[in-house]
C-alpha cells in the first residue's frame, strides 16, 4: 500500500477533527458568552411551576398571582422581569450563582432563610395542610394525629418539612422528601404514602373538582402554625429590598394585593386544562423535543464518522486518546454528562450556559461516541477485496469509499443505527433533569392543575415519531436489499 | 528488450522473506503460466506487480520504461497519482472475484472507465475555461456557447464508447442476458467472467490472474477457462497463476515453477510438463497428478 498517500488522508482527517472540536468549542464560548452579559434593566425572577402562584394558563402563558405581582412590581421599578424557572431545592444556589435575581415563587418566610439571603416584608399569608383520600380525613384532626400516619410526604426544603419536623414524637422514618409538592400529591393519589403535607393554595387547585384528584383526594388544616410570603434576593441588595418593601406597603393599601387574591387564589372554581390546551402544549414541548433530536442526529453523525476514522489511526495517541474517551462516555449515564455540561463551565466561568445549549453538547458527544462504534464496525466488517479490486482499476482513495465501500457500510448498519436513533428519541426526555422543557416536562406540568391523564397522552407522540423512523428505515433496507455484501 | 521485465523481485513481511529474488521476461502476447505450492509466494508476486504490495527489491521494465525501481523508490516515494497511473498497465483477476456487490453486471464493467472518463472531462472543461478566461465582450459569449455544445458531445462521446465496449465485453465473456443483473444472482463461474470483463475495460497492457478458478465448482471451470482461452491474441500479454495443470500446459507459451520465493525452473510448457528438470518440480507435478486422480 502506498503510504504518501494514507499520510495525507490521515493527516486531513486529523485536520477535519481539530476543526469540528474548535467549532464545537466555540459554539461553546459563544453560549457561554451570551448568557453571561445580562442586560442592566432585566429583573431574573425565579419561579417553579406552582399552582395559584406561578401557572401557565390556557393560551400557554405564565400567569399567576406572584406572576403578575412582579410584573408590576417591575413594571414600577421600570426594570424588564424575566421569569426563569428553577428547581425548588436549589434556589439559595441560583440566587447566589447569578443565574436568577429574585426568588417569588410563594417562599416561606424563615431564619434560615434569612441567614443567606434578603428577604421582604410578607406580603401574603398562607398554612399548610394535609391532603389524602377523602374517606381517611376525618381520622385527623390536629398536629399529633399524624404520629398515628402509616406514611407522610412533603416537598423537600418547603415549609412543609418545617412543621413537620416541629411535631414532637413524629417517626422520622415514616417521613418521605419529594422533590415538588405536586409528587407528594401524586404520591397520596398512587397510595405510596398515606399524607402529603402542602401549601393550602395548591392543595385547593390539585384537588378541585373536575380534576383528576378531586373525586379521591380532599384537604383540611389541621392547624398549623400560619406562615408569611416574602421575596427573596442576594444579601446586599439593600436598596433593592428596600424600593420593593415600600410597593409591597403601596399594594397592601391601595387594595392591589387583595384584587390579586381575589383573582387567583379566592376563586372558588378552578379551570383544570381542556383537551386542545393540554394538545398544544405538548406540541410545543415535542417541538423542544424534535430540535434536540435532529440537532443531536445532524452534528452527531459527522462526528461519529470523525471519530471512528481517529479510532482507526495508525496514530497511537490519537486512537488511544478517542478509545478512552468513549470507554468514558460509554461507561456513565448521559445524565450524568448533562448535568455535569450545564453546572461545569459555571463553576469555572462564573456565568451559567443556556441550558438547551448543554444538552445539545452532551447529546451530541455521546451520541458521537455510540455512532463510532457502529461505523467502525460496519468500516471494518469490509472485505479488503473491495478496496483492492477499487485500486487495482486506477480509482483514488475516495472514488473507492464513495463509490464502492460507503454503499456497503450503510446497508450494514443500518439496523443497530436505527436501534441507536430510536433510543436517541427517548433519551431527549433527560433534557427535563436541567429543566429544559421538553415533552414529558410539559406533560407533568398539568399535574399541578390535578390532571395526569397528559403523561399518558405524550406517549402517543413518541409512538407516532418512532413509529415514523421505523418506517423510513425499514424502506431503506428495502432501498438497498437488492444486493448483498 | 523484452516487453515485460522484471528483476530480482524481493520481497519480505517482517522478518520472513517470501519473494527471494523474482527474476523473468515476456513478450508482448505471450501468455505466462505460474505454478507452484501453496505458500510459495505466486499471490505475492502478482501483487507486486499490480502495485498492492511495494517490493523492497528490484526493478520492472514495461515496453522499455522502468516502471518501478526500489532504490529510486526508496529514496523518493512515487505520489498516488503516479501509482495509480503504473497502475492502469496492470489489471488483476482475484481469486474471490471481488466484484462490487452495489453494481450490476453493466456497472461493475463500466464503473472505472466512467470515473476516468471524468476526470478526462473536467480536465477538457478546466482547458477551455482557460481559453475562456483570456477572452472579452462579445467573442466570450460566443465562445461560451460553443464550449458547451462541445462539451456535451465530449461527454456523450465517452459515455458512447465505454457503453459499447462494455456491451462488447459482456458479450465476449458470454453474459449478454445478464446484463442487468447484480453479483449475488450470479453463480461463482459467471461472477468471474463478470470480474475478467471488468479486468478487460481498462485494456491493461499485462492482464494478471491469481488461481482464477480455485473459488469455484469443479462443474463451472470450464466456462472461466474457455473465457481465459479465449482472450489469447497477438497483443494481449497475461500472466496466470494456476493449479490447472493442463490449461497452463494447453494456453502458456511459458511456464514458471515457484517455490518458497524462489523460481525453481523456467521453460516452456512441454519442458516443465514433459521433462521436468527440478527434483521439486517434478515432486510438485506428481502430487498435483494425484490429487487429480483423487478427484
Ligand atoms: N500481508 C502479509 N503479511 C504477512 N505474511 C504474508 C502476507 N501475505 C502473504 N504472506 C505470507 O507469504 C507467503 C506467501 O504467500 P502467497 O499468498 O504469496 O502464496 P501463494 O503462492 O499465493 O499460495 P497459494 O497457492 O496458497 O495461494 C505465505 O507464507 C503467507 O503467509
Ligand atoms: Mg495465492
Amino acid at each position: 500500500m502506498d503510504t504518501v498517500e494514507k499520510h495525507s488522508v490521515k493527516r486531513k482527517i486529523l485536520k477535519t477533527v481539530f476543526a469540528i472540536v474548535l467549532l464545537v468549542g466555540i459554539f461553546f464560548v459563544f453560549l457561554v458568552g451570551n448568557v453571561g452579559c445580562s442586560n442592566k434593566e432585566t429583573l431574573k425572577i425565579g419561579y417553579t411551576l406552582y399552582q395559584p402562584m406561578n401557572y401557565i394558563d390556557e393560551n400557554g402563558k405564565l400567569t399567576g398571582y406572584d406572576t403578575e405581582f412582579a410584573e408590576k412590581v417591575c413594571d414600577e421599578l421600570g426594570y424588564e422581569p424575566e421569569f426563569v424557572r428553577i428547581e425548588w431545592k436549589n434556589k439559595v444556589i441560583d440566587l447566589e450563582s447569578g443565574r436568577i435575581d429574585l426568588i417569588w415563587n410563594g417562599m416561606t418566610i424563615n431564619d434560615e432563610l434569612k441567614a443567606v439571603m434578603l428577604i421582604s416584608d410578607p406580603y401574603m399569608e398562607n398554612r399548610q395542610v394535609i391532603v389524602a383520600k377523602k374517606e381517611i380525613l376525618s381520622e385527623y384532626t390536629v398536629q399529633t394525629d399524624l404520629i398515628n400516619a402509616e406514611s407522610i410526604v412533603y416537598e423537600k426544603e418547603s415549609a412543609a418539612q418545617t412543621v413537620l419536623e416541629n411535631i414532637e414524637g413524629l417517626d422520622f422514618a415514616r417521613l418521605k422528601g419529594a422533590s415538588s409538592q405536586k409528587d407528594a400529591v401524586v404520591e397520596v393519589f398512587s397510595g405510596a404514602s398515606e399524607i402529603a403535607v402542602v401549601d393550602e393554595t395548591m392543595a385547593f387547585s390539585m384537588t378541585a373538582e373536575g380534576s383528576d384528584f378531586g373525586n379521591t383526594l380532599g384537604y383540611k388544616d389541621i392547624g398549623f402554625e400560619p406562615e408569611k410570603y416574602g421575596i427573596g434576593m442576594r444579601l446586599g441588595e439593600e436598596e433593592l429590598l428596600g424600593k420593593i418593601n415600600a410597593l409591597i406597603a403601596k399594594y397592601k393599601e391601595d387594595g392591589t394585593l387583595d384584587a390579586l387574591y381575589e383573582k387567583y387564589i379566592g376563586k372558588t372554581l378552578v379551570e383544570t386544562p381542556g383537551f386542545w390546551a393540554v394538545t398544544l402544549s405538548l406540541l410545543i414541548g415535542f417541538g423542544t423535543t424534535c430540535l434536540i433530536f435532529i440537532v443531536t442526529l445532524g452534528l452527531a453523525l459527522p462526528l461519529g464518522l470523525l471519530i471512528s476514522f481517529g479510532t482507526m489511526s495508525r496514530i497511537k495517541w490519537l486512537s488511544g486518546l478517542l478509545k478512552t474517551i468513549i470507554w468514558i462516555i460509554r461507561g456513565t449515564p448521559l445524565m450524568l454528562l448533562v448535568i455535569i455540561i450545564y453546572y461545569v463551565p459555571g463553576f469555572i466561568t462564573g456565568s451559567v450556559i443556556l441550558p438547551l445549549a448543554a444538552v445539545f453538547v452532551a447529546f451530541v458527544i455521546n451520541y458521537a461516541c455510540y455512532f463510532s462504534e457502529i461505523f467502525r464496525g460496519g468500516i471494518q466488517s469490509i472485505n479488503k477485496g473491495q478496496y483492492e479490486a477499487g485500486q487495482v482499476l486506477g480509482m483514488t482513495k475516495p472514488q473507492i469509499f464513495f463509490r464502492i465501500v460507503l454503499v456497503q457500510i450503510i446497508k450494514r448498519i443500518i439496523p443497530p443505527m436505527s436501534n441507536e436513533i430510536i433510543t436517541l428519541v427517548k433519551d431527549t426526555a433527560l433534557a427535563r433533569v436541567i429543566l429544559v422543557e421538553e415533552i414529558i416536562m410539559h406533560a407533568e406540568d398539568f399535574v399541578i392543575s390535578g390532571i395526569i391523564w397528559p403523561l399518558f397522552y405524550s406517549a402517543v407522540f413518541y409512538l407516532v415519531f418512532v413509529g415514523i423512523l421505523t418506517l423510513l428505515f425499514r424502506f431503506a433496507e428495502k432501498k438497498l436489499s437488492y444486493f448483498k455484501v | 528488450m523484452a516487453f515485460l521485465s522484471v528483476e530480482n523481485y524481493k520481497k519480505s513481511f517482517g522478518n520472513t522473506q517470501v519473494l527471494k529474488g523474482i527474476s523473468f521476461s515476456l513478450e508482448k502476447g505471450q501468455i505466462l503460466a505460474v505454478i507452484g505450492s501453496s505458500g510459495g509466494g505466486k499471490t505475492t508476486l502478482l501483487r507486486c506487480l499490480n502495485f498492492l504490495e511495494t517490493p523492497d527489491e528490484g526493478k520492472l521494465y514495461l515496453n522499455g520504461e522502468l516502471l518501478f525501481d526500489a532504490d529510486r523508490e526508496k529514496a523518493n516515494k512515487n505520489s498516488d497519482k503516479e501509482i495509480r497511473e503504473k497502475r492502469l498497465h496492470f489489471g488483476l483477476v482475484f481469486q474471490q472475484f471481488n466484484l462490487f456487490p452495489q453494481y450490476s453486471v453493466l456497472g461493475n464493467v463500466t464503473l472505472a472507465r466512467k470515473l476516468l472518463a471524468k476526470e478526462q472531462y473536467r480536465y477538457r472543461r478546466n482547458e477551455l475555461n482557460k481559453q475562456l478566461a483570456a477572452l472579452r465582450g462579445t467573442d466570450k459569449k460566443a465562445f461560451k456557447a460553443q464550449m458547451r455544445a462541445e462539451l456535451k458531445a465530449f461527454a456523450d462521446s465517452l459515455e458512447k464508447e465505454i457503453n459499447e465496449q462494455a456491451l462488447a465485453l459482456i458479450d465476449r465473456v458470454g453474459l449478454t442476458e445478464k446484463i442487468k443483473s447484480y453479483p449475488c444472482e450470479l453463480s461463482g463461474g459467471q461472477c468471474q467472467r463478470v470480474a475478467i470483463a471488468r479486468a478487460l475495460a481498462l485494456s491493461p497492457d499485462v492482464l494478471c490472474f491469481d488461481e482464477p478458478t480455485s473459488a469455484l465448482d469443479p462443474e463451472l471451470t470450464g466456462e472461466v477457462l474457455k473465457v481465459i482461452k479465449g482472450l489469447k491474441s497477438g497483443d494481449r500479454t497475461m500472466i496466470i497463476v494456476t493449479h490447472e495443470m493442463e490449461f497452463a500446459r494447453k494456453v502458456a507459451d511459458k511456464v514458471i515453477f515457484i517455490s518458497d520465493g524462489v523460481i525453481e525452473e523456467k521453460g516452456s510448457p512441454e519442458e516443465i510438463f514433459g521433462n521436468p528438470k527440478s527434483e521439486k518440480t517434478k515432486a510438485f507435478l506428481a502430487r498435483s497428478r494425484e490429487n487429480r486422480e483423487l478427484d
